[in-house]
């Protein structure tokens, strides 16, 4: 028999809550049970003057209570630490801007978050926008602050009324029931343990590196066992609170959807959201990595939530998406059939290949490609404004700052062209998430075939004169790109900055440098 | 001794548990009176709408006078209703020729093409789904008030201080959605 939402969040919340005092009391059981390691190994210590048999010595009743205090008074100060003021924080390192009323979708997106607000009885929001395609949303609170919904861009162009109402009643459920607080708590309560351990890690190196001439070697090789087993009990403490950590994570996004299904009254809107996403190829969102938790689906390990083994049920801090459309389709009444058909025309719009250009006979260089039209240079001088502005060296307009494939990369949103440095380049080539298109596939195998057996002398092509861009590199001295080959395995066209190393991509050059590393082998 | 502490720890226990039950109740009922305002808030905001979306209506519509009027009419006795009762037959009644201005308006596409009626349809928009809404947060809160002053031991204290029942905000909707079975 399905469940009906109210049943869900409340049997939710009684697992969560359990879960949460087995946490905590697990974190008093470390520090006593650490405790108890330290005054036996003091106990041993005082063996060894006083010579005599070796029994387990436990604390006192007193000193069981003192143990209760210092726990409490660590939580407490972490939490302090950890969750106030995140708000702010957390959305400037996300690059996240308010919902500007003026623009018609935005508008509608506030408005949205203002019927959730009135259907939760009326507790106050904030909509931020984030930048960037990927179909994703999150929640974030504390106590100090109004409470904030995000939305990314891809998100508020892509659903309909519908859905952006699911999705944000589902973010809303995530600040009804507080889990950002109990979820800065809770991993408050981790980094005491990551903080405990550094501790102990630092006073083995100094007794194992140490030379206290008065050590007694057998005390001393006694001591670094002792503080090995401390070391052993506070990571094994570690591990099950992480378990335990995730577990409640889990829980709390299958509450959030119920609480969405509660607000909205509308649970096939939110399956079909979660279909969406689901089926959404370009759906990573790199900028989010360190508050995957905060997200309606996790931005990273999107291949894990989709698995339903016992790793991904164990480390994952988002339940598998399918588990959850199936339990929203339960309440909704309705079968997966329904879903697909819903929303087959809106991912056919979202899935639409970007439109390809034809190939040339002889498709080098690539400058020549109708699809890679250059702007030239008109005036290799950008209009000085900020000096930390970096501008295109093809169209000399102000570059913005975006992630590719996680690292950061200068954009220019004309022409497409991609400046990105050293360490960004070798790691970009490095990694692929996103299937390549069929265009950049066919020009990657043609300029393969074209450039075999090339020498080092080859790489460099001498720039026509048309062809020179301006560059400033880092030390603020206008230095030119050089036009070369990338290297010999790879011979893609790009203009290199022999001073700092800076590597600037017109529009596609790039991919068809990952596809060529990727497809190669 | 020891009896007459028990009756006096026996009486003071009861009238804590009567104290935080009393508590419990006022606070239910207080939802329900915040869920009412709520309500209140978002049909005067869709009274506040009207005049505007008719103005911008009337150029396009010149052949559905009567359609426009009906929502005037509507919305002024809507204005002018009081009591639960008279509201929500008003209120419904206004829903039901608002839905019919815009089914008409189907048929204009210049009506549709409309910036300001664009803005103004989004607004309604989000004003109904805020009604709707309100409402259910109202009947939600009503539901729980009510089930709780008729629970024990909740249901003693409800008698003893006077707590009673309080009315749904009902729909046409719901009215109307009596299931049609055929066999």
């Amino acid at each position: 028999m399905p469940y009906s939402f109210t049943q869900i969040e409340q049997e939710k919340s009684q697992v969560i809550l359990g879960v949460f005092v087995v946490l905590t009391a697990l974190f008093f059981a470390t520090l006593w049970a650490a405790y108890v390691l330290i005054i036996n190994c003091q106990n041993y210590y005082l063996l060894a003057t006083e010579p005599g048999p070796f029994y387990l010595v436990f604390p006192a009743a007193g000193a069981n209570f003192c143990i209760l205090g210092i726990g409490a008074l660590l939580t407490a100060g972490m939490f302090g630490l950890s969750g106030s003021g995140i708000v702010p924080r957390i959305l400037s390192a996300m690059g996240a801007r308010d919902l500007d009323e003026n623009d018609p979708r935005q508008k509608m997106a506030l408005n949205i978050i203002d019927e959730v607000s009135v259907a939760t009885g009326g507790m106050k929001m904030r909509g931020v926008l984030l930048p960037g395609l990927a179909l994703n949303a999150f929640a974030v609170s504390d106590p100090s602050n109004t409470p904030v919904i995000g939305v990314t861009e891809g998100l508020l162009y892509k659903f309909n009324r519908a859905q952006l109402e699911a999705v944000i009643g589902h973010e809303a459920g995530h600040i009804v029931s507080r889990d950002s607080q109990s979820a800065s708590f809770v991993s408050s309560v981790t980094e005491t343990y990551g903080a405990i351990f550094l501790g102990l890690k630092t006073v083995l190196n100094g007794v194992s590196y140490g030379s206290r001439s008065d050590r007694r070697s057998s005390a001393g090789s006694v001591f670094i066992v002792f503080i090995l087993l401390l070391m052993a009990l506070i990571a094994f403490a570690n591990f099950v609170s992480l378990i335990l950590r995730m577990f409640i994570s889990r829980q709390r996004e299958y509450r959030a959807d119920a609480i969405a299904a509660r607000l909205t009254r509308d649970p096939l809107s939110l399956a079909e959201a979660l279909y969406l996403i689901k089926n959404h190829r370009r759906n990573l969102f790199n900028a989010a990595d360190a508050f995957e938790n905060l997200f309606i689906v996790n931005p990273r390990m999107s291949s894990l939530d989709r698995k339903e083994d016992l790793f991904a049920d164990l480390f994952s801090t988002h339940p598998p998406i399918d588990q959850r459309i199936k339990i929203l389709l339960d309440m909704a009444h309705a079968g997966p059939d329904a879903l697909a058909a819903r929303t087959q025309t809106q991912l056919a719009d979202m899935e639409k290949p970007p439109e390809a250009a034809p190939l040339p006979e002889n498709p080098l260089p690539l400058n020549n490609v109708p699809g890679l039209v250059k702007i030239m240079n008109p005036s290799p001088t950008p209009l000085a404004s900020d000096p930390q502005d970096i501008f295109c060296p093809a169209c000399v307009i102000k570059m913005r700052t975006e992630f590719y494939e996680g690292f950061p990369v200068q954009v220019c949103g004309q022409c497409a062209g991609i400046l990105a440095d050293e360490n960004a380049v070798s790691g970009i080539i490095a990694k692929r998430e996103m299937p390549f298109n069929d265009r950049v596939r066919q020009m990657a195998k043609i300029l393969k075939q074209e450039k075999t057996g090339l020498q080092y002398k080859d790489l460099l092509i001498l720039p026509p004169s048309q062809n020179e861009r301006a560059h400033v590199c880092a030390d603020r001295s206008k230095k030119q790109f050089t036009r070369r080959l990338f290297n010999a395995y790879y011979p893609v066209e790009v203009d290199k900055c022999g001073f700092c190393g800076q590597t600037f991509f017109d529009k596609d050059e790039l991919e068809v440098l990952q596809c060529m590393a990727q497809e190669a082998g | 001794m020891f009896s007459l502490l028990l009756i006096v720890g026996i009486g003071v226990l009861g009238v804590l548990i009567y104290v935080s039950i009393y508590n419990g109740l006022v606070q239910l009922r207080q939802n329900v009176y915040n869920g009412w305002a709520q309500i209140d808030v978002q049909l005067k905001r869709r009274h506040d709408l009207i005049p505007n979306l008719v103005e911008t209506a009337k150029g396009y519509l010149q052949h559905e006078r009567q359609t426009l009027e009906n929502v005037t009419k509507a919305r002024q006795m809507a204005v002018d209703a009081k009591g639960v009762a008279d509201r929500e037959a008003a209120e419904n009644m206004l829903t039901s020729t608002l839905r019919s201005l815009f089914a008409v308006s189907e048929n204009y596409p210049q009506l549709k093409a409309d910036q300001n009626m664009i803005r103004l349809q989004e607004e309604l928009t989000t004003t109904e789904n805020k009604i709707a809404f309100a409402r259910q947060y109202y009947n939600d809160e009503v539901n729980r008030y009510n089930v709780a002053t008729q629970k024990f031991p909740d249901a003693v204290v409800a008698g003893m201080a006077g707590f009673k029942p309080e009315f749904f905000f009902k729909t046409e909707e719901a009215d109307k959605a009596v299931p049609e079975v055929k066999f």
